[in-house]
């Protein structure tokens, strides 16, 4: 089953006066499970399609089906409604809130659903532990290393089991260590939850971890093939 | 709540900005809890002298008296009414009364004369009712039914009057042919209320009815209370019994002018108030607009987890209110300890202030001391309080209403 | 300094809304003071005029016993020359000194009039026509006929006054007075002219008559009860006091009489002074509220900042070219702010100088002795917009030398390793 479709995708920036293309035509189906790489050197336009999909911006032409409804259609409120349950990020800086601990981090993805508090409590502290942060719940993010505080920014994502992860270049600011780590976590929770993974990168390690390799350059799709 | 918790930490981001932009709030709330407290001691001062010189707690007379009262004429006198008498002494929380004949007059001293107000007074019961007895500085109060008089200091060295000396008073009596009071005066006093020591002169009232020809005639009943609580109560009772032309009116009704001034004043100072949060409101629009510009990719990314634009600007507007409940507690507790340092090295005396020589109307000389009311603080805390949430809804809708995209990626 | 300067000013425009707040800020408090100042200003010069109008003129000459006891009216302690040689020769006299420019002669004495149901008490001026009229704004004043002429009987009153006596202008009135050998009397004089003014004084006790009828009416021929000095100039009357003593003790009557400048001798003109000065002070406090904002603002930024200040230092700039680096960007939102906001507050003394506000329930308890005019027309003067326009620059530039000495003081390596 296709989770997302893509459709002529276009987008294009105005900067002052020039007209920026970022995007020229994407055509993309991405389906339930997927554990997916897009791929590019910077400015390919990788970052514009993830926030295509992840219903941030939208595109200039062109359709996006996420789940057979169509996204073009669909005000602010309803986007922000589809991502509060649907769709989970990760940031290259993490973008976690300096004031709340790690647990309080999680909680507040969830707090946004109508989940009663019980319930928060178990979620929250079992997927701390799925991230390998058990005890650590109350540790603000200044008291955490690199690939701690992107485990908090996974487990934040997961929590509410979206139907979709999206992934900025979440390897980009920790050791390769720990982002072997932080990617096996992330194939971990694919397979376990069987959430499907759409993640950004040019790092060549990351690449080996993906099922589906899209390459995208120059605004368009130049490679996509899926491997085992 | 979440979105409090939230706020409530981001607050403690930038103690020192959160500090300063509470402290503005805090001012604006410290300098009108003093204004108001001396407004305040001003009136309690001048409504005490009102009652305990001048107008009793309640004051019997004919309506058409009350309209004209300041000519002090002698048409629309009271007679005495036992049954009204009666019915004044069953009044709840009833003291004691006494009557009084108010009339106009030139004093003579053999040499200039000045117009002043007479007061004809009962001297059995005067002293019960009101207190100027205490503030005698030299000589006694009059006897009953001698051409005896007292006067203040004030009056009494501008006219080069001392104990003993004789003064005339030339009056008109009821029809309108002049006559003159010859008395002897008995006593100076000193009293807090200016206007009693510059201008009024005291004689029994027997010696008034029958120089004024007005037979047993008065103006006015006047009523003391237990306390002053009972002046509502007493009125309307009494109110409810009497027939004619009489009315009652309560000491708040001759204090007519300081409730006036009060007034005004009061509004002054809710424009100072304003002026003051208008400026706090900048302050608190610039704390938002600065939390929120570094807040920026915070903000991106609660948008992208699906974080409404109303829950974004609610968790600001709770910030806003954090500050402004800083700042009430602040201007509160410094208005209370202001207000206590202020009492304790004196409170501030007219003299100093040079306006010993000057009668503004005000029934007040000596210090003034600063007053406390609950309610003018509370309603200060509230009116800082609701002046932040509202300043703070703008920028809050601003840093809303930022593209998600656009913060993320904001450096 | 104009490389920094050039860098302060663009930096200004890298987050307009920021800016933009601050200067809102500092606009709104120089915009209060400038109101207020206009505003007060123009209370203690109205109300500082009726004093010298109707009171003190710049200069008052009154005989020691009399002002005494001013309240009482005394004919007893007149104003009569050197030595009883009479008014006019020290008239003349004074007049011949320098920085004097008219001598005001005036009687004032208590008169009465009987109405039908009421003594009405009332005050009598006994004026020149001519000089009162030069010196004073009363003609303004008088809505229905005319100001009385020398050696008619004629008198000149306020609305409230003539409604009490229930006259008109036309008719005649007898007023009854205590002549100087304390002889009470009566004399019968026309209505010629009503007068229709803010001022309590002015409506409501005081009559014109001319000063040569009061003198005789008075037995008091070639007296007056004070008198009025006008000097060259109101600020400097202070000055020209000791001449006009000097004068009056050449002549062997420098105890007699005392002579106190306009603003010497009211405790009401006293308290105004004082007022105004701690007004001044309150001002201060109000700009340094709004500084805050600025401070707030500027912390940020030097926060904000952190690595380009380190970049900076590596490159070799000092820490002294930091601080002025930021100062320079606080004082131009200072300049800009307080520029906008004396505009604005000059805009509303403006258009408030036309209309004035009225204060006439809040000032209704005071004194008759008390010189105010209940309707306060704001001044507007670039004084105050200067004044406003300088406090706003000066207090806003000092206070952010707060987080401007944090920038100058960051640590190169520290500040360009920081995040």
């Amino acid at each position: 089953m296709s989770l997302l479709e893509l459709t002529g995708v276009e987008k294009i920036y105005q900067q002052g006066k020039v007209e920026v293309p970022a995007l020229r035509g994407i055509d993309l189906t991405i389906t339930s499970g997927e554990f997916t790489t897009i791929f590019g050197p910077s400015g390919s336009g990788k970052t514009t399609l993830l926030n295509m999909i992840g219903c941030l911006d939208k595109p200039t032409r062109g359709e996006i089906l996420f789940a057979g409804e169509k996204l073009g259609r669909k005000n602010d409120k309803e986007l922000a409604d589809l991502r509060r349950h649907n769709i989970g990020f990760i940031f290259q800086s993490y973008n976690l809130i300096p004031v709340l601990t790690a647990y309080e981090n999680i909680e507040f993805a969830i707090r946004l659903l109508d989940v009663d508090k019980s319930t928060i409590k178990e979620k929250v502290m079992h997927i701390l532990a799925e991230v390998g942060l058990g005890g650590m719940e109350d540790r603000r993010p200044n008291e955490l290393s690199g690939g701690q505080k992107q485990r908090v920014a996974i487990a934040r994502a997961l929590v509410k089991e979206p139907k979709l992860v999206l992934a900025d270049e979440p390897t980009a600011n920790i050791d390769s260590k720990t982002s072997t780590e932080v990617l096996e976590l992330m194939l971990k929770m694919n397979q376990e939850l069987n959430t499907t993974f759409i993640f950004s990168t040019h790092d060549p390690q990351v690449m080996e971890y993906a099922q589906r390799l899209v390459e995208i350059k120059d605004g368009m799709v130049s490679k996509d093939e899926r491997r085992n | 709540m979440f979105l409090l918790r939230l706020a409530l930490r981001n607050l403690t981001r930038h103690k020192r900005r959160t500090l300063i932009t509470g402290l503005i709030i805090a001012i604006a709330i410290f300098i009108y809890i003093l204004t108001e407290g001396l407004m305040l001691g001003i009136t309690e001062l001048s409504f005490r002298n009102i009652i305990n010189l001048e107008s009793g707690h309640l004051q019997v007379m004919e309506q058409a008296y009350w309209e004209e009262r300041e000519k002090m004429e002698l048409d629309n006198l009271l007679s005495p009414e036992a049954e009204l008498v009666d019915e004044i002494k069953n009044l709840p929380g009833f003291a004691n009364m006494t009557k009084q004949l108010k009339f106009a007059a030139n004093l003579n001293n053999g040499i200039d004369e000045l117009p002043v107000s007479g007061i004809g007074i009962d001297l059995e019961s005067f002293t019960n009712v009101f207190s100027l007895e205490k503030h005698l500085v030299s000589g006694k109060m009059p006897a009953p039914g001698k051409f005896q008089a007292v006067l203040g200091t004030k009056l009494a060295e501008l006219m080069d009057l001392a104990v003993g000396d004789y003064i005339v008073l030339l009056v008109r009596t009821e029809e309108e042919t002049f006559n003159t009071i010859d008395a002897e005066i008995t006593g100076l006093y000193n009293s807090p209320h200016p206007t009693l020591n510059e201008s009024t002169v005291y004689v029994p009232i027997e010696i008034a009815q029958n120089s004024l020809n007005v037979g047993n005639k008065f103006s006015h009943y006047v009523i003391r209370l237990t306390d002053r609580s009972y002046t509502a109560a007493a009125r309307s009772a009494l109110q409810a019994e009497i027939t004619s032309n009489h009315a009652v009116y309560s000491w708040r009704d001759l204090s007519e002018s300081v409730m006036t001034m009060a007034q005004t004043q009061s509004v002054e100072t809710q424009v100072i108030l304003a002026i003051i949060l208008v400026i706090a409101a900048v302050g608190i629009v610039n704390t938002i607009i600065l939390s929120a510009l570094e807040r920026m990719e915070e903000l991106g990314m609660m948008k992208a987890m699906g974080m409404k634009k109303w829950e974004i600007i609610v968790s600001f507007m709770v910030e806003a209110a954090g500050i402004g409940i800083i700042g009430g507690i602040i201007g509160i507790a410094a208005g209370i300890i202001g207000i206590g340092i202020f009492n304790l090295s004196g409170g501030i005396s007219l003299a100093a202030m040079g306006a010993e020589d000057l009668n503004y109307g005000l029934p007040i000389k000596g210090s003034i001391y600063a007053g406390w009311s609950n309610r003018s603080a509370i309603f200060v805390f509230v009116y800082g309080l609701v002046v932040s949430v509202l300043a703070s809804y703008l920028p809050a809708r601003w840093a809303a209403r930022k593209d998600p995209v656009k913060s993320i990626y904001h450096r | 300094m104009r490389f920094l300067a050039n860098i302060a000013l663009r930096n200004l425009f890298r987050n307009k809304l920021r800016t933009i707040v601050a200067i809102v800020a500092i606009a709104v408090s120089v915009l209060v003071v400038v109101f207020t100042r206009g505003l007060i200003g123009g209370f203690i010069e109205s109300s500082f005029s009726l004093y010298v109008h109707y009171d003190t003129g710049h200069i008052k000459i009154v005989n020691e016993e009399y002002k005494q006891k001013e309240r009482l009216l005394s004919l007893a302690y007149p104003v009569d020359g050197f030595a009883n040689t009479g008014l006019a020769e020290m008239k003349q006299e004074i007049n011949e000194l320098e920085n004097i420019e008219m001598v005001i002669p005036r009687i004032k004495f208590g008169a009465t009039v009987s109405t039908e149901d009421e003594l009405v008490q009332m005050m009598g001026w006994g004026v020149n026509p001519q000089k009162e009229i030069a010196f004073t704004n009363v003609e303004k004043e008088i809505v229905e006929g005319r100001m009385v002429e020398s050696a008619k009987r004629e008198v000149v009153m306020g609305t409230v006054l003539l409604n009490k006596l229930q006259k008109k202008v036309g008719e005649d009135v007898t007023i009854l007075y205590n002549t100087s050998f304390n002889s009470f009397k009566g004399a019968t004089f026309k209505i010629v002219g009503r007068i229709e003014s803010a001022l309590g004084l002015l409506n409501e006790q005081v009559f014109y008559t001319p000063l040569d009828v009061a003198q005789h009416l008075l037995y008091m021929d070639d007296q007056a009860t004070e008198l009025l000095l006008v000097t060259n100039n109101l600020e400097q009357s202070a000055q020209i006091v000791p001449e006009v003593n000097e004068l009056l003790e050449q002549r062997g009557v420098g105890d007699k009489y005392v002579v106190n400048a306009w603003n010497e001798g009211s405790a009401f003109i006293q308290m105004m002074l004082v007022a105004s000065d701690i007004y001044n002070f309150i001002y201060i406090f109000l700009v340094i509220l709004s500084a805050f904002v600025v401070i707030n603002t500027l912390v940020m930024i030097v926060k904000e900042r952190t690595q380009e200040i380190g970049m900076m230092a590596a490159l070799g700039l000092k820490s002294k070219d930091i601080l002025s680096l930021f100062l320079l960007e606080g004082a131009a939102m200072a300049v800009t702010g307080s520029f906008l906001g004396a505009v604005g507050g000059g805009l509303i003394n403006y258009y408030l100088a036309q209309i004035g506000i009225d204060y006439s329930a809040a000032m209704e308890t005071m004194g008759q002795d008390i010189l105010v005019n209940p309707i306060i027309y704001p001044s507007f003067e670039a004084e105050h917009m200067i004044y406003a326009f300088v406090l706003g620059v000066i207090v806003t530039t000092l206070t952010s030398i707060i987080p401007a000495r944090r920038a100058a003081k960051l640590n190169p390596t520290e500040a360009l390793r920081q995040i």
